[in-house]
């Protein structure tokens, strides 16, 4: 239990390394391993929830070890009730979505899954490290196999959707390593710099100017991944040309590392900075909800609309994070696990549709619900979750974010309280022209439903979408300490 | 042991060893004539290696030849990082030799010799010192150059590395004479002494450390003194290339570090201004420039530039605190590793398709050969600094720095336009993965074995510094 934190991490390396000795022709032989293995991690990751205490607030499983001693750089890893639900929102996706694609790659399948493997321990060593040295190559490392996924495994504007993804979550993390080394230097512990997270929020001191900036260089690193509103614009691409499961992994958990880095290293570290630049990140929040939720309206493409709704989904989280509040930051978080099961299966969806007809525009499909029975309440189900229908997880994270934000932000919250509409309104709009009305495509009568092996795979999805509809508590109840000791380290500060 | 009066020659002895094998080199062309072609690689190697070694474990430290030598830290670090640059071509430069019928006996001997210089000028003690490393190593350059002089560009290469080469050394010789003038001692610790006692804000001096300063960064190849690199490193033979923009850059940089950090420290305020545009006008052309190179050896060169400007950052946050110095002698084995192997690869590479260093001519190249499309991404990534390479450990060191001595702009500048650097390298990684090899091309023929081996383990090598810097900065930062 001890080191159960750098296993989780680095089982997922030693997996690539097994797979990586299976030769490439043995395609059967690497999808099976890999979902072994994709088990053996979520497995893995079990202990982590059930060893969990709930009612405390500070970290746990905590590894403490000297890494670079000469600068001040531990391997410090832990997690609270943030990262806690975000490790395993991980550890979740990854058999799933190996699962789920298991026909969607049809060539380089080795690679393809290797990638998968290392790009989880990218993954999870962001969600738990304690030492700002060490999130940073994390951070890092999770550009490289996504890059390659998208450009090996891509559509057919692969390279440029890559090559924007790594250029821009590049440009927006320099600043951040910048601004990481002037807190390592104003940072000093008995006589020692440091990078370790946790000295630094008892030992760092900063004037409000200083602050701001610090919070803008992290803040720009942070809200790029997100993303939010104006710098979404590498999202999109890389959705529509990104392959099935790298969709999954990138809304579900990628752009979670955004959002989770506000909360856990932005916020807390300089409250001036954050309180400073407050009323422009609101505002961003609400055109982003709002924005996003329009261009969604307007797409032809169901991945796209997918794409652009995460826009929206996420500036609801930000909203939420911003508002300051126990509801709102509590809904913020569980909303990123929500936006994690509910845009992955709409993904994963999206994926069953595109494998048999090699098309995700509306308009080439219709009527489908008679053909595919399963098919189509499954995605009703999901697609309920997704705006927020009461019953279902989405409810529970929308609500409790605008209860929070309305107590600090009212017209924020008033003016976001719409895009859940507009939400049902892209929604909605795409379900009844993909799945209503009479079968416009004759190559559609003949579409098979949904095989057990996808309905497996949607199966623990729908379980949690309602688990977390209907009783919430095993979340909020670990999510909540957390929540209040971040809030009390940004009040008090 | 570190009497100054001493001689101390067993602290020369890596010095000596590789000077020794380079003389054996001759002596063997000279009595075996072509039977000893095998003999000359194997005498290169042992020189090579026993200088190593008595390099990471010396039988004596210190000052030696009454003060005009010393080996310390910075010595151990910077032969460390030249011998590992020769080592790396002697064991993966053989098919290069051989494929372009390279004369063996002078590539080796003169490879050699350059190195002597290079060792005597990183533990230069003298001003005198300096300049006959730098006369040395550089005059076994130009020669080098020229090795394959029948071909386009070859002596265009060698004239011109020659004339400026020249030119920068006029103006390092008329520098030193200046400071000697000052100072009355072309001892570098003794000019550091009487510094503290003479006032700094004087003509001379700060006329002869600029005027030494713009030698060396001739030398380093920092904008505005860098038009001669591309050019250079684009028609000399590779594995020519490979050495000058590694060893002789690491050589360089170690001597600059020697004399204007230590010696004149008390002069900063006359230097530091022109270093720090320096540093900014490179980091910014260099990166600017790459973008638009087609050829892959030009793209290094241009990169080789951008990274000289962030080592610039590197002397410049030693210049305020001398433990810096740590960080511009870490990055160097990194930076000398990956170009090493680029070189290298590089050429082998190009060979299979065009000839002329495209880069273009990676295109396909993962269906090809996917562990050499791993191993030129490895060292692309590391050259743009993106953990877990040595590349990003050292950059970060660098910029460390750069922030603690105040340079904070100069460190985002340096960051910002290193976020440029990721496009050109990133080119290359396209080329390599997404792209297919272009209809008609040659089927592919295995590179040289050895060549594999020696660029995978030095690949490898800097995914383990990256991950475990500590085996590399317990020498860096004992300085």
């Amino acid at each position: 239990m001890e080191f159960l934190l750098p296993v989780l991490t680095f089982f997922p390396l030693l997996a690539a390394l097994v797979l990586l000795l299976i030769p490439a022709r043995a395609e059967g032989t690497l999808k099976n391993a890999a979902l072994l293995l994709g088990l053996v991690e979520f497995a893995l990751s079990i202990p982590l929830f059930t060893g969990f205490a709930p009612a405390v607030a500070g970290m746990q499983f905590l590894v403490d070890l000297d890494w670079i001693p000469l600068w001040g750089v531990s391997f410090k890893m832990g997690v609270d009730g943030i990262s806690l639900f975000l490790v395993l929102l991980t550890t979740f996706l990854l058999p799933l979505t190996i699962l789920g694609t298991w026909n969607a790659v049809e060539h380089k399948v080795k690679g393809y899954l290797i990638l998968f493997f290392l790009l989880t321990t990218g993954m999870i060593g962001v969600f738990v490290s304690l030492d700002l040295f060490l999130f940073y190559v994390f951070w890092e490392i999770t550009l490289i196999p996504m890059y390659f996924l998208i450009g090996i495994w891509g559509g057919p504007r692969r390279i440029y959707a890559a090559v924007k993804f790594f250029l821009f979550t590049m440009a927006g993390s320099v600043l951040m390593l910048i601004a990481i080394l002037f807190v390592y230097w104003t940072t000093s512990v008995d006589g020692h710099h440091t990078f370790d997270l946790l000295l630094i929020l008892e030992h760092f001191r900063a004037s409000g100017s200083t602050q701001t900036w610090l919070f803008a260089a992290f803040a720009l690193a942070f809200a790029i991944k997100v993303p939010m509103f104006p710098l979404h614009t590498w999202l999109p691409d890389a959705h529509v040309e990104a392959p099935t499961g790298g969709s999954v992994i990138l809304a579900g958990v990628l752009l979670k590392m955004g959002t989770y880095g506000f909360l856990r290293f932005a916020m807390p570290m300089f409250p001036a900075g954050l309180k400073a630049l407050l009323p422009l990140l609101i505002a961003l929040c609400v055109i982003g909800i709002l924005y996003g939720a329009w261009l969604s309206i307007a797409q032809s493409d169901v991945k796209k609309l997918v794409a652009y709704s995460s826009v929206s989904h996420l500036g609801f989280v930000m909203l939420g994070l911003f508002a300051l509040t126990p509801e709102g930051v509590t809904g913020g978080i569980l909303q990123m696990i929500n936006h994690g099961i509910s845009t992955g299966a709409l993904f994963l969806a999206v994926g069953v549709i595109y494998e048999r007809r090699h098309t995700r525009k509306i308009a080439d499909f219709g009527g489908l619900a008679k053909v595919m029975p399963v098919y189509a309440v499954i995605l009703s189900i999901v697609c309920l979750s997704s705006i927020g229908l009461p019953g279902t997880n989405g409810f529970t994270g929308e609500f409790l974010i605008l209860l929070g934000a309305f107590k600090t932000q009212p017209w924020a919250a008033g003016i976001s309280a719409t895009g859940v509409i507009f939400a049902a309104v892209y929604i909605l709009w795409m379900y009844q022209r993909v799945m209503f009305g009479p079968v416009t495509h004759e190559v559609n009568e003949k579409l098979k439903d949904l095989s057990a092996r996808e309905f497996i795979v949607f199966l623990p999805l729908l379980v949690l979408i309602f688990w977390i509809g209907v009783y919430p508590d095993p979340f909020l109840e670990r999510i909540g300490p957390a929540v209040e000791q971040i809030l009390s380290t940004i009040r008090t500060s | 042991m570190s009497d100054a009066s001493s001689l101390n020659l067993l602290s020369l002895l890596p010095e000596m060893l590789v000077a020794l094998a380079g003389l054996l080199v001759i002596l063997a062309n000279a009595v075996g004539r072509d039977s000893a072609d095998g003999a000359h690689r194997w005498i290169s190697l042992l020189g090579v290696l026993s200088a190593l070694w008595f390099t990471l474990n010396p039988l004596a430290t210190g000052a030696a030849m009454s003060g005009t030598a010393v080996h310390d830290g910075l010595a151990m670090a910077g032969n460390t990082v030249i011998l590992a640059v020769l080592l790396l071509l002697l064991l993966g430069g053989e098919s290069y030799l051989k494929s372009r019928r390279i004369p063996l006996a002078e590539y080796h001997s003169l490879s050699l010799f350059a190195a002597t210089g290079m060792m005597s000028l990183v533990s230069a003690g003298d001003l005198v010192t300096v300049f006959m490393g730098i006369e040395v190593l550089s005059i076994s350059l130009y020669c080098m150059a020229a090795l394959l002089n029948e071909e386009e560009g070859g002596r265009e290469a060698a004239l011109k590395y020659f004339l400026t080469g020249s030119f920068a050394s006029g103006f390092l010789l008329f520098g030193m004479a200046l400071v000697f003038g000052f100072t009355g001692t072309t001892n570098l610790d003794a000019i550091a002494h009487s510094l503290t006692s003479l006032d700094t804000d004087n003509w001379m001096l700060i006329g002869g450390a600029l005027l030494m300063l713009i030698g060396f960064l001739f030398k380093v190849s920092v904008a505005p003194f860098h038009n001669w690199a591309p050019d250079v490193y684009d028609g000399s033979p590779a594995i020519v290339t490979a050495f000058m923009s590694t060893a002789a850059k690491a050589a360089a940089f170690t001597g600059l570090a020697r004399v204007f950090v230590p010696a004149l420290g008390e002069a900063a305020d006359a230097w530091i201004p022109m270093l720090a545009l320096c540093a900014a006008l490179t980091m910014i052309l260099g990166n600017f420039s790459a973008l638009v190179q087609d050829s892959f050896k030009r793209m290094l060169a241009y990169s080789g530039v951008a990274h000289a400007g962030y080592l610039l950052l590197g002397i410049l946050a030693a210049s305020s605190d001398s433990a810096h110095m740590a960080s511009v002698l870490f990055y160097l084995l990194p930076y000398a590793l990956i170009n090493g192997v680029l070189f290298l690869v590089g050429a082998a590479i190009s060979r299979q398709r065009s000839g002329k260093n495209l880069l273009d001519d990676f295109k396909g190249l993962a269906a090809d050969s996917p562990l050499l499309a791993i191993l030129i991404t490895v060292c692309l990534l590391a050259l743009a600094g993106i953990p877990p390479t040595a590349g990003f450990v050292g950059k970060f060191y660098l910029f460390m720095g750069a922030v603690d001595a105040g340079h904070v702009g100069l460190a985002c500048l340096g960051i910002l336009t290193s976020v440029v650097s990721v496009y050109f390298y990133l080119r290359v990684i396209v080329y390599a993965w997404f792209h297919k090899a272009p209809a008609g091309s040659a089927p592919w023929t295995p590179l040289d074995g050895g060549l594999v081996l020696v660029t995978g383990l030095s690949a490898l090598l800097l995914l383990v510094l990256g991950v475990w810097p500590n085996l590399w900065l317990s020498i860096t930062a004992t300085i």
